[in-house]
């Protein structure tokens, strides 16, 4: 039946809601050879129409049944593919402007094109903002508070903060210290964020 | 020196410096610590923690931090003793501390402004006089050099002779006071107690400052417990102290307009059953095991038993339903227990079985009393296994505190079970075996090493547990008169490895007051035999030497106290 391939498509996105499948590029491309044999049918039909007005009636509306059934199967691409990119646009927030390798081996070349482009207008608008540049990409959440406990979960020796005042971080040991401090080190697996 | 002002001169003091607290670890010091957390964070006062567990650990914080951070706050650590001399404080390092152990060194309170004191000054009981204990050294040489100006050869040799006479009565006098000031400190120092739980002093601070809640409340309330349940301070003591925190208790519940049970807390001043966590345990393993009822009906013996069987047939509880989880009993026996015993508390001679104390409720089915969480922190601190550092544990205990982490708190009661248990079965063993022995002037137990659960107690806190427990027990079945007022000296292996025990002592029962001597006592039986002890611990009741000392010491003791 005409429309069925496209479906799948859609509901493929529909059941990883949250997760990048790989690029399912064979039904892609079945869905677009239907579209086409479809067009084609349709403009043969087209073609024998005019030549003999007879029996117009039925093919009108044979036409009209096939115009749907391609337009139909259009509006599924879209949606596949926008939904792709939706998440994809996510994930440049999420992760940063390079992409962890499980997830870049599901993308399509062309997702792969978009991508790039992506992040570099974006790094080129964060440059642009403020006067030496910001990074939007930070605290997409606002912080509850400037400052946060943190416990240190390695020996890590003496720690010089951006004030310089100076701090030994020893294992098990907890501090209270702003935020933008502990971020790296928090990232870097010294510090473990106690709520 | 004693802060008057805690907002303006230690709070607003400390705003936007890099401060270091020095925890002990101890249950108060946990709840004090959670409090001033609080505090600073409103503040945003950047800190670091520490906790230590004796003179040794501490001295290595502040060596580690003394470069880089100039005040400290001590939490229960550090009063007792002279901290600028033994740490060798910078001049320009400042020390807030806030001590419960008493008494606190005279050098702290004379300090001017190194050294400054949270605690209300009449806290300090005895307190001689500066001029007492200090005096200008300089005084006398200054004269010297007088005299040694006046010329004219003929009147010197008079004047040595009223100058000798002078000094002589100069150094008289001098040896008179020092005779004196040592007299004075002596009195001054010969008791080692507790003052009020350093929790409630800075609730205080956060209610002056209109930052306390319920949570905070809660901290104060589990720590003045823990002083009672430990037996560090006296009865009325803690009469005394519960009252305010009754009242705020009342105050801050009436402030809230959350009345949805599953998101409001509730502090509610009840009265409640000097069992040990029988609300989440059976209704015999409580009875059986809490040291109250354990010391009044003797339950370590067979007829002690039947004791307990008897008065559970009294109370009408069939033996199944006694048996099985205190929450799962039938609703109607779960509701009269509190009644029923009360009210038969005469008859089996438990008088004084109820007590005031708080109650936590939070959601449907958590609700806490201030002794549960006692006990379950000291299982997480003392308790856990053995190859914990004891800053995990404190972190633990810190998440045990906090609401969100009941697992935390579960099954730390499930431990504390254990602990209970075991003090109960070597006070038993230890009557059974007649190994508590008298020596005279006082009573000493020894557990030996691999004994039943003897790690357990190389603890401070469930040594001293056990203390109590064995020095009621033997009093309860002791044919000596003298019994109630002879003290108890208990020692516990420490470390196999170096060869070391601790040693505790307890003021006998008759005294009825935590005040207690063997601080001092310790310390000169030790001078007598001349062993190499040290004394690494904040609270001087306890002492350490080495195994192989300890019957030279117990004589010199003996010989000491009698």
């Amino acid at each position: 039946m005409y429309g069925e391939k496209a479906y799948a498509l859609v509901k493929e996105c529909a059941n990883h809601e949250n997760s990048l499948p790989p690029y399912n590029a064979s039904l892609v491309q079945e869905v677009s050879n239907e579209i086409r044999t479809l067009v084609e049918e349709n403009q043969e039909d087209a073609q024998t129409s005019t030549e003999e007005t007879s029996d117009s009636g039925s093919v009108v509306s044979t036409i009209r049944l096939r115009h749907a059934a391609v337009k139909r199967n259009l509006r599924c691409l879209m949606a596949y593919h926008y939904n792709r990119l939706r998440l994809l646009r996510k994930m440049r927030w999420e992760f940063g402007s390079i992409l962890p390798a499980d997830i870049k081996s599901n993308l399509s070349p062309a997702e792969i094109e978009w991508f790039a482009k992506y992040s570099r207008s974006l790094a080129s608008y964060m440059r642009s903002v403020g006067d030496d540049g910001l990074n939007l990409a930070v605290d997409l959440k606002p912080p509850k508070s400037l400052y946060i406990e943190v416990k240190c979960t390695v020996d890590y020796g003496r720690y010089e903060l951006n004030d310089g005042t100076v701090l030994l971080l020893k294992k098990d040991s907890r501090h209270y210290l702003p935020r933008s401090e502990c971020e790296e080190l928090v990232r870097q697996g010294v510090f473990e964020h106690i709520l | 020196m004693y802060v008057e002002d805690l907002k303006k001169d230690f709070y607003e003091f400390l705003a936007g410096k890099r401060v270091f607290l020095v925890v002990h670890y101890d249950i108060d010091s946990i709840c004090a610590c959670k409090i001033l957390q609080s505090l600073l964070r409103y503040k945003h006062v950047s800190y670091s923690l520490a906790v230590v567990r004796g003179l040794e650990d501490l001295k290595t914080a502040y060596h580690e931090n003394c470069a880089d951070v100039k005040y400290y706050i001590l939490l229960n650590c550090g009063g007792t003793l002279d901290v600028i001399e033994e740490l060798e404080a910078d001049e320009d390092v400042t020390f807030f501390i806030l001590d419960s152990h008493r008494p606190t060194d005279l050098c702290n309170i004379y300090s001017n402004g190194q050294v400054k004191l949270l605690s209300l000054p009449d806290e300090d009981v005895g307190v001689p006089h500066f001029h007492d204990i200090f005096r200008e050294e300089s005084d006398e040489e200054e004269e010297d050099e007088n005299d040694s100006e006046g010329s004219g050869s003929e009147d010197r040799a008079s004047k040595r002779r009223r100058l000798d006479e002078e000094s002589i009565m100069k150094r008289r006098e001098r040896r008179l006071w020092e005779e004196n000031r040592d007299k004075l400190v002596f009195d001054y120092s010969q008791f080692t107690y507790y003052a009020r739980a350093s929790a409630i002093r800075l609730f205080e601070l956060a209610w002056q400052l209109n930052k306390e809640d319920k949570d905070l409340l809660w901290l104060a309330i589990v720590a003045l417990t823990e002083q009672m349940l430990f037996g560090k301070i006296e009865n009325t003591q803690y009469t005394l102290e519960i009252g305010p925190l009754q009242a705020h208790a009342n105050r801050l519940q009436n402030m809230t307009n959350d009345t949805d049970v599953l998101t409001s807390l509730k502090i509610a001043f009840e009265k409640d059953l000097r069992l040990a966590l029988y609300r989440h345990w059976s209704v015999e393993d409580s009875l059986k095991y809490s040291m109250f009822t354990a010391v009044k009906m003797k339950l370590w013996s067979l007829r002690g038993d039947k004791k307990l069987h008897e008065l559970l047939a009294d109370m009408g509880f069939p033996l199944i339903q006694s048996r099985q989880a205190f929450k799962s009993m039938d609703l109607q026996l779960r509701k009269e227990f509190h009644e029923v015993l009360e009210k038969l508390s005469e008859k089996y001679g438990l008088q004084d079985l109820v007590y005031a104390s708080f109650t936590l409720q939070y959601g449907y089915r958590n609700k806490y009393c201030a002794a549960d969480i006692v006990y379950a922190l000291l299982a997480i601190l003392e308790a856990s296994p053995r190859d914990k550092k004891p800053e995990e544990l404190f972190n633990l205990a810190l998440d045990c505190l906090s609401r969100s982490k009941k697992e935390v708190l579960d099954s730390a009661i499930e431990r504390a079970k254990i602990i209970v248990k075991t003090l109960f079965k070597t006070a038993q063993s230890a009557l059974d075996l007649k190994q508590i022995i008298t020596a005279g002037p006082f009573v000493y137990y020894i557990i030996q090493e691999g004994c039943l659960d003897w790690y357990m107690f190389s603890h401070l806190q469930i040594l001293l547990l056990l203390a109590h427990f064995i020095l009621r027990a033997y009093v309860a079945v002791s044919r000596n008169r003298k019994a109630p007022s002879l003290p108890l000296v208990v020692s516990a292996p420490k470390s196999m490895d170096a060869g070391t025990c601790i040693i505790l002592g307890i003021p006998p029962l008759c005294e009825n007051s935590p005040k207690n001597f063997f601080g001092k006592a310790f310390e000169q039986a030790a001078e007598r035999i001349n062993c190499d002890s040290k004394c690494d611990y904040f609270d001087t009741s306890y002492f350490e030497i080495h195994t192989k000392d300890r019957t030279r010491f117990f004589d010199a003791l003996t010989a000491l106290l009698s």
